[in-house]
């Protein structure tokens, strides 16, 4: 990957979503409603369940989770793999070919841009917000550093998957149909509106060998898991690491054959 | 007289919000009253008669869009007063559009990944077009420009010339008694131009349908329209014959002279001097590759042609000389920078 | 010419059939987006499944209770999916401008714009909430009797209703700003929690999914009128007028915003 067209990419969609600041706007504000309503559904759910614990986790621990989850699946949506269509569909993709810099880097730059941007907008007033209902029980130490660097790793890897998505959507024809499918699958699995301690231990063992827990259960567990040693967190970043490697190497695959294609078929 | 459309001191004015910059500035936006006020269209008057086609000019933002959407009613006039039809468009939208035809340059009506004879089955079907009637206006159409080969074909597959053509039929299928085209012949190439023009024309002969045409093409106009109206910043500077629109600035030629490359090159400052010193005498072009060829455009009211020529004669080597009437594009030039 | 309530309905059937018929050029399209409606509602049942097998009940309402809520709010979102797809769209026309083209023919702008999708996969949706639904309605013994029918029918059409009619205000934002679509984002996302009590809610939040965002009535306040009998909830018995209310609402907020942005924008 070209480094130096990559950081222009990315400081070019950093200048261009700042241009959107009623859309942050509105993004923090649709959160912080999502963030309530979690708030009271999952209160109800313990006060139902009449025990301070379910399935080994504390109130506390779940809505840290899913209440952050919430803001940073904000965070992580770029719509790549929307535009990706869009461009395909259009014919504006064999433009982006005739550049000396390659479409991925430009999808990946802007993909990775929009995160930072987003990160830097949405993170602080929502992990504000559910760091005060919870009453302050998030630790603040060397685990936020720690959950820096593997949402870092997450963020890459759902990009790695927005754009494998991207292009099987071409393939497919179907632009709609992918993507809802992928993001019905990704929400799901990779714990952000259920916490993986809910399910049970067989669906369990599945998910841990998929990608999915790799972008959101991870990187919270780092930040909320007080019981976690270091041998955990070395676990859980050679998970990450693992993916990205397989997803970096499937989608140049995939990458490859979809630029003959367009290539051939003249987009 | 016969008159469709009559506007009376039609005047649209829009409000707009003055708009701040920076955050601030957009939560100011939200309670400010801070507005601009901007005449688009400023007492204009005039009238269509029917069945005629009317050239409707002027620049970008000149407010023809804005009196379009006037016309057909999804815009209220601010002051004024305009009827069409008999009816006061804003008023009975849907009334008037039944008895009216549009059709936007680019945008097509037309389901883009149908055949074309099924978008027509629909407007058939919306604009109560009687069966009698929807046929013989297919065969019609059919007969001017062959457009039956096209019927089957999904109007994504079309070319642009032939997806126009089908917009502008689809706009006379319901036997409308206005059409309004805008930009029809835009980025097309000059063979599907002149289908478009005689497709228009035709119709306009055999049904007396009344045509309003908007475009910055004057190949258009030349060829369609003997009525133009030409707005400028929202007023009307011209309403009259095409014909009256040469004559109005007064007599004007075009004066090319080909100077010998033999003789010495002060003929071009010669040329500046006369222009400087007589407003009636303007160099228009000068081709920098082949600078041996000069044109003047003359107002022959002040200054007759014949004493410039004969003057430039007398002094200089003269290859070529070729006198020729104004094109109606300098006029309209002319009109639009004052 | 006026145009009669007849003649708008053959328009409509005429609209659709074109649509269908422009559809069925993708038929791989077609199947690939029913299985992940399918894939979407399906997940959701599950992260349902998930939270519900480790408490008996929530406030007061049962498993199958909240099934049946949760099924009314699919089956409630059908006729949206259905009919007023369309509106996702709302945002690419009139920033590309092709919205004008809805404003110059006979017949209702509104009309003439969501008539022109309708979306088969909502089909998908219709089976999987209708399966759920009449589970759960055996399961919780609510007796079947035509009485119960009928108002169920006049739930559903006005729940139907708040939701298309909030759908419909969120997606007029498109003609003011460039905010529509994740305007309609942003309601769907409401929409998916309108499968759990209103009760759940401190007083505010109750208050504002009452009456300003009325998701309660999507779900769980027509709910009622079946699963607490006796109660004789004023909300339950509202959720038809709040429907209509909430509808009218919405397409005169519409109407008047199309208009006006086919008065400004070229």
């Amino acid at each position: 990957m070209n480094i130096k067209a990559g950081i222009a990419l990315i400081k070019l969609s950093f200048q261009e979503i700042s241009a959107y600041r009623l859309y942050f706007i509105f993004q923090i504000i649709s959160s912080f409603f999502y963030t309530a309503i979690i708030f009271f559904l999952w209160k109800a759910i313990y006060a139902a369940s009449g025990d301070a614990m379910i399935n080994g986790t504390t109130f506390n621990e779940t809505f840290v989770q899913l209440g952050l989850a919430g803001t940073l699946i904000n965070i992580i949506n770029t719509y790549c793999e929307w535009i990706m269509s869009d461009q395909m569909r259009s014919g504006d993709i064999s433009i982006s070919f005739t550049r000396p810099v390659s479409y991925r880097t430009v999808i990946m730059s802007k993909g990775l841009g929009d995160i930072i941007t987003n990160f830097l907008i949405m993170f602080v007033p929502g992990f504000i917000v559910v760091w005060l209902l919870t009453g302050q029980t998030i630790h603040l130490g060397a685990n936020l550093v720690l959950f820096l660097a593997s949402f870092a790793l997450a963020s890459y890897i759902n990009l790695l998957i927005s754009f494998m998505t991207g292009i099987i959507a071409f393939y497919t024809e179907s632009v709609w149909g992918i993507i809802t499918m992928k993001e019905a699958v990704v929400t799901l699995l990779s714990g952000a509106v259920i916490p993986l301690a809910f399910f049970p231990d067989t669906l369990r063992t599945i998910v841990s060998f998929l990608p999915f827990q790799a972008i959101f259960n991870i990187p919270l567990q780092i930040l909320t898991n007080s019981s976690y040693t270091a041998a955990d967190y070395s676990r859980s970043f050679i998970i990450q690491i693992i993916w990205l490697i397989i997803l970096f190497v499937l989608s140049e695959l995939f990458y490859r054959h979809a630029s003959k294609s367009v290539v051939i078929n003249g987009g | 007289m016969n008159e469709i459309i009559t506007m009376t001191n039609l005047s649209k004015t829009f409000r707009t919000l003055n708009r701040h910059e920076g955050l601030k500035g957009s939560i100011r936006d939200l309670f400010s009253r801070d507005y601009k006020y901007v005449k688009a269209v400023d007492s204009v008057s005039a009238s269509i008669e029917k069945g005629s086609i009317v050239g409707y000019l002027g620049p970008n933002g000149a407010g023809k869009s804005t009196t379009i959407k006037m016309m057909t009613g999804i815009l209220q006039p601010t002051s004024g007063e305009i009827i069409v039809n008999g009816l006061v468009p804003y008023r009975n939208r849907v009334e008037n559009a039944a008895n009216i035809g549009v059709v936007f340059g680019q945008r097509s009506q037309l389901w883009w990944s149908l055949p074309v004879i099924e978008s027509f089955k629909v407007l058939k079907e919306i604009y109560k077009i009687d069966t009698e009637v929807y046929k013989s206006n297919l065969k019609l159409f059919n007969d001017i420009v062959d457009l039956e080969p096209l019927y089957m074909k999904p109007v994504r597959q079309m070319s642009l010339g032939q997806r126009t053509l089908c917009d502008i039929v689809a706009a006379f299928l319901h036997d409308p008694k206005i059409v309004f085209l805008d930009e029809p012949t835009i980025g097309l190439d000059v063979s599907m131009k002149s289908r478009i023009r005689d497709i228009i024309m035709h119709i306009n002969k055999l049904k007396g349908t009344t045509i309003i045409l908007t475009t910055h093409d004057i190949g258009d106009v030349e060829a369609l329209c003997r009525q133009a109206v030409i707005i400028d910043k929202g007023k009307m500077v011209f309403n009259d014959n095409f014909e009256n629109l040469k004559n109005r600035f007064g007599k004007y030629r075009t004066l090319r002279i080909a100077r010998d490359p033999k003789t010495d090159a002060a003929m071009l400052d010669e040329i500046n001097e006369i222009c400087q010193n007589d407003p009636a005498v303007v160099l228009n072009t000068q081709d920098e590759t082949k600078d041996e060829w000069f044109e003047l455009l003359i107002n022959e009211d002040k200054t007759p042609l014949a004493r410039i020529l004969s003057h430039l004669m007398n002094k200089y080597g003269v290859k070529d000389i070729k006198i020729d009437e104004i094109r109606t594009e300098d006029i309209i030039r002319k009109i639009y920078e004052g | 010419m006026k145009t009669d309530l007849k003649s708008y309905i053959k328009i409509y059937f005429m609209l659709i059939t074109q649509d269908f018929k422009s559809k069925m050029q993708y038929r791989a399209d077609f199947l690939i987006s029913l299985a992940a409606m399918l894939a979407t509602n399906f997940t959701g049942l599950i992260s349902f499944w998930l939270i519900f097998r480790t408490i008996p009940a929530i406030k007061g309402f049962s498993y199958n209770e909240i099934l049946f809520i949760y099924g009314f709010s699919l089956l409630a979102s059908v006729p949206m999916q259905l009919f007023f797809d369309n509106l996702w769209q709302l945002g690419d026309y009139c920033m590309n401008g092709n919205f004008l083209r809805y404003c110059f023919k006979p017949v209702n702008i509104f009309f003439y714009y969501v008539s022109e999708t309708f979306d088969a996969k909502g089909l998908g949706q219709l089976a999987f909430g209708l399966i759920m639904f009449i589970y759960a309605w055996i399961r919780t013994g609510i007796p079947v009797t035509a009485g119960n029918i009928a108002v169920l029918l006049l739930m559903m059409f006005g729940a139907s209703m708040s939701l298309i009619g909030l759908m419909i205000m969120s997606s007029a934002f498109s003609f003011v700003s460039l905010y529509g679509n994740s305007m309609m984002s942003f309601m769907i996302r409401f929409r998916d929690y309108s499968r759990y009590p209103v009760s759940i809610f401190n007083p505010v939040f109750k208050f504002l999914f009452t009456f300003i965002i009325p998701m309660g009535f999507l779900a769980f306040y027509p709910s009622l009128y079946f699963l607490r009998p006796g109660d004789h909830n004023l909300m339950s018995l509202l959720t038809p007028i709040a429907g209509i209310i909430i509808f009218y609402l919405g397409y005169k907020l519409w109407i008047w915003l199309a208009v006006r942005y086919a008065g400004t924008g070229t």
